[in-house]
C-alpha cells in the first residue's frame, strides 16, 4: 500500500454498466494507479472504454461499481460541488472537440478557470501571458474561437486546462480532430509541460504512434485493461 | 476582468434575437410603472385620505357650472365666477376660477344654492350611491383676544363621521365636538391654530344674516355666539415639506387659498371652524336663516372601483346644470402641474402586477431556452470548477441584465415624457429630479425583485445540470 499512498490518483474495481438493451459494460473491474510526473497513454480502439475511464477519473461520470481516490479523497463520498472544487484545484481537462466558450476570446477562455478559482487579477494576467507564449498563441489572444484554426483552438483548450496548474491533466482524444502536424504539436506540448513542470498527464488516444511521448502505455480492450 | 455577470452579458449579446422579446416585455412593464405613477388618475399619494375626510364623500356635486366633455366645447360659454370661497371647495381645487371664470351651457342656471331635496331624490335610484351629504357653511367673524378674524363656519353630521371620512384622525390636540353643545374644532394651519384659538378656549363668533345673491349674506346685523373649542385639527401634519405659495390669496382673512402657481403639495388653508349640524342649524335660525344654504353635496359610493360609472350615472340622473366631479378628478386638477406620484388604484396595481408577471414569465422563458440550448456550456463550467452557487449567479445575472436593460428602455422614454410635461409646469427642477430618482428606485427595484423571485425557477433547473452535460454532442 506504500506505493498507493504516493499515487496521484488510483481506481480499483471500476465498473461502468449501461442498462441499455441487454446491457453494456463500458468498463469491467478496472484497476489503475497513476503517480506524480507520469505521462500515461490510454490506448485502445474506439469503444474500448477510454473516454468512460477518463470521465470517471475526472469526476464527470460516476461508476456503477468501484472507487476512485485522488490524494486520499474518495469520489463516491463527494458531492457534485465537492467534485467541482476538486477539479478547480487539481484537475485539468482537454476534450476532443475543444469545448471552448464561443463568447470569450482565447485570453478569456484561458483565464476563466482562474477567475472562477478567485485568483487575483494580476496573477491571472501573468499566468495567462506565460501560457499564451508557451502555446505559441501570442498573436491570437483577442481572437474568438471561431476565428481560430482547429490546432489553435486545441492549444487554447490546453491553456485552459493548465492555467490553474492542476496536478493531473486528463485529455480525451486531444488529437482526434486535428491533422497530423497539429496532433504532434499538441503531444509535444503535453510532453513539454510534463517534463518541465512535472505535471501528470493521462491522455486517451486510439493512435498507438503517440506511445513515444508517454512514460507508460495502458491498453484497454472491451472495458478491460489488457497490459 | 471577466466573471459570470460579464459572461452573461456576452451570452445575451450572442442571443440578442431571442432576448429581444424579453426586453420589450420588461420595457413595457417599466414604462407602465412610471406612466401609471406620473399620469394622474387617482388620489394623490400624499393627501388622498385628507380630501376624502374633508369632503365627506367620493363625488362632489355643484350647480351652475358644467364639465367640458368632448364635442361640447363649441356650445359652451365662459361665465364670470360668482361663487364665494365659503360656499364650496371649488376654489380650493380650481384656484383659477376667480380669475378665469367657468364653463357652462347657455341654458344652465347661474351659480346658485342647490335644492338638496331634489338632488337627493334624483340620486335615489342611482345604483352604488350610499348616501348624499350636504355641505352647509356660512362665513363668520371670530373674535379672540388677538383680534377679529374672518372664517368659515361649517356643519358636520356626527352620524356621518365614520371610517375614512372621520375627522377624528386629524385631531392634533383636544377632542371632537359634542353633539348638543356649542362646541367646535378649529383648524391648524402651518402649526398655528386659527387666530390663536386653542383647544379649551372659548371664542366669540358672529354670523351674518341672509342677503342678496351672489354674496348671499348680509353683515349689517350680525348675530353673536360663544363657541368652545374642543380640539384642533391639522390636515397637513403628515406632510413635512409644505412650501408656501409665492402669492397666496387672502381668503377672507385669517386663512388663505393657494394661487394657481401654488406648491403642489396639499395645504389646507381654509379657516373652517367645524360644529355639529344641529348646532349649526340652531345658530342659523338665531341669525335669521330659515334654511341654511347648500352649494355642494358629497356622495358616498358602495365601491370605489365603480366610482366613475356611478359618477356618470349620477350625471345622467341629475341632468344638465350640475357638475358632478369625483374627488380623484378634483385632486388631479389640484396637482395637475406637479410631479407628485399618485397612488395606484387597485385595478392599475393589478394590471401592473400582471404586466410584470407576464414580462417575468417571458424573460424566464427566454433564459430557460438559452440555458437549455447551453447545457453543454453549463456542463463545461462545472468541469472547470464552477459550483452550483456560481451557476446560480450566472443565471441570475442573465435574468437581472435582461430586466435592468429592459427597464432602462422603458424608464428613459417614460421620464422623457414626464420631462416634457414638467417643462411647462413651473415646478422646481429639484422636485422633478426627486420624482425621477423615486421612479428609478421603484422601477429598478421591481426589476431586481421580479428577476430574483421568478429567476429562481430557472436557477433551480440550471443548478441541477451536472458536469456530464459537457459530454453531450452539438
Amino acid at each position: 500500500m506504500g506505493e498507493d499512498e504516493n499515487a496521484i490518483i488510483r481506481c480499483h474495481e471500476l465498473t461502468k454498466f449501461y442498462p441499455v438493451g441487454e446491457g453494456v459494460f463500458a468498463l469491467q473491474n478496472v484497476h489503475l494507479t497513476v503517480y506524480p510526473g507520469e505521462f500515461v497513454l490510454l490506448n485502445g480502439p474506439s469503444g474500448s472504454g477510454k473516454t468512460t475511464l477518463l470521465n470517471i477519473l475526472g469526476g464527470i461520470d460516476r461508476p456503477s461499481h468501484g472507487e476512485v481516490i485522488m490524494r486520499g479523497r474518495k469520489f463516491s463520498r463527494m458531492t457534485e460541488d465537492g467534485l467541482a472544487l476538486l477539479r478547480r484545484k487539481d484537475l485539468g481537462f482537454v476534450f476532443q472537440f475543444f469545448n471552448l466558450i464561443p463568447e470569450l476570446t482565447a485570453w478569456e477562455n484561458i483565464a476563466f478557470p482562474l477567475k472562477i478559482a478567485g485568483v487575483p487579477p494580476d496573477e491571472i494576467r501573468q499566468r495567462v501571458s506565460v501560457l499564451l507564449s508557451r502555446l505559441h498563441l501570442d498573436g491570437r489572444a483577442n481572437h474568438y474561437p471561431l476565428e481560430l484554426s482547429g490546432g489553435e483552438q486545441q492549444r487554447v483548450a490546453i491553456g485552459r486546462a493548465l492555467a490553474h496548474q492542476p496536478s493531473l491533466v486528463l485529455a480525451d482524444e486531444p488529437t482526434g480532430n486535428l491533422d497530423s502536424k497539429n496532433a504532434r504539436e499538441v503531444m509535444e506540448l503535453f510532453r513539454d509541460f510534463n517534463r518541465r513542470d512535472g505535471q501528470t498527464f493521462i491522455v486517451a488516444s486510439h493512435a498507438s504512434e503517440f506511445a513515444e511521448y508517454a512514460t507508460r502505455v495502458v491498453s484497454l480492450r472491451d472495458g478491460r485493461i489488457v497490459e | 476582468m471577466l466573471d459570470f455577470p460579464m459572461l452573461a452579458v456576452r451570452e445575451l449579446k450572442a442571443n440578442s434575437t431571442t432576448v429581444t422579446a424579453g426586453l420589450i416585455a420588461v420595457a413595457i412593464a417599466a414604462f407602465s410603472l412610471v406612466g401609471y405613477r406620473a399620469v394622474i388618475s387617482g388620489y394623490s399619494e400624499t393627501f388622498g385620505p385628507e380630501i376624502r375626510a374633508l369632503a365627506g364623500g367620493e363625488i362632489l356635486i355643484f350647480s351652475g357650472i358644467d364639465v367640458l366633455v368632448p364635442g361640447s366645447g363649441p356650445q359652451m360659454e365662459w361665465r364670470p365666477w360668482e361663487g364665494r370661497p365659503w360656499q364650496s371647495y371649488l376654489e380650493y381645487y380650481l384656484p383659477d376660477l376667480p380669475s378665469s371664470g367657468c364653463l357652462a351651457f347657455p341654458d344652465t342656471p347661474k351659480w346658485s344654492p342647490l335644492n338638496v331635496a331634489e338632488v337627493v331624490r334624483k340620486l335615489q335610484g342611482v345604483p352604488g350611491v350610499i348616501s348624499v351629504i350636504p355641505y352647509y357653511a356660512l362665513p363668520c367673524r371670530v373674535e379672540t383676544p388677538r383680534g377679529e378674524f374672518e372664517a368659515i363656519l361649517r356643519a358636520r353630521d356626527p352620524e356621518l363621521e365614520t371610517g375614512i371620512y372621520s375627522m377624528a384622525g386629524y385631531i392634533s390636540r383636544g377632542r371632537l365636538w359634542n353633539e348638543d353643545e356649542y362646541e367646535a374644532i378649529v383648524p391648524v394651519s402651518s402649526d398655528t391654530a386659527l387666530a390663536g384659538v386653542r383647544a379649551g378656549d372659548s371664542f366669540q363668533v358672529y354670523l351674518p344674516g341672509p342677503g342678496e345673491l351672489p354674496e348671499g349674506v348680509d353683515w349689517t346685523t350680525p348675530t353673536g355666539f360663544v363657541l368652545s373649542s374642543t380640539g384642533e385639527y391639522d390636515m397637513s401634519r403628515k406632510l413635512q415639506a409644505v412650501a408656501t405659495p409665492p402669492d397666496a390669496r387672502r381668503l377672507p382673512s385669517g386663512g388663505e387659498i393657494t394661487a394657481p402657481e401654488a406648491a403642489p403639495a396639499f395645504k389646507w388653508g381654509r379657516p373652517e371652524i367645524m360644529v355639529v349640524q344641529e348646532v349649526f342649524q340652531s345658530m342659523c335660525r338665531q341669525a335669521g336663516w330659515s334654511e341654511p344654504l347648500c352649494y355642494q353635496v358629497a356622495v358616498r359610493v358602495d365601491k370605489m372601483s365603480r366610482l366613475k360609472a356611478i359618477a356618470e350615472a349620477a350625471t345622467g340622473a341629475l341632468g344638465r346644470g350640475y357638475a358632478v366631479l369625483t374627488l380623484p378628478e378634483l385632486g388631479e386638477m389640484r396637482v395637475a402641474r406637479s410631479p407628485l406620484p399618485v397612488a395606484l388604484s387597485d385595478t392599475k396595481f393589478a394590471m401592473l402586477l400582471l404586466t410584470y408577471l407576464l414580462s417575468g414569465t417571458i424573460v424566464c422563458g427566454t433564459v430557460y431556452i438559452m440555458i437549455s440550448q447551453s447545457r453543454r456550456k453549463i456542463g463545461l463550467l462545472r468541469v472547470i470548477g464552477a459550483t452550483s452557487r456560481q451557476i446560480a449567479a450566472y443565471v441570475y445575472s442573465l435574468m437581472v441584465w435582461v430586466f435592468m436593460v429592459g427597464s432602462l428602455f422603458g424608464f428613459v422614454p417614460a421620464e422623457c415624457l414626464r420631462f416634457i410635461d414638467w417643462l411647462g409646469s413651473g415646478v422646481p427642477i429639484s422636485m422633478f429630479m426627486r420624482g425621477v430618482f423615486t421612479d428609478a428606485a421603484v422601477v429598478f427595484g421591481a426589476a431586481v425583485t421580479i428577476s430574483v423571485i421568478m429567476g429562481s425557477f430557472v436557477v433551480a433547473f440550471a443548478s441541477r445540470l451536472s458536469c456530464a452535460e459537457v459530454l453531450a454532442r452539438g
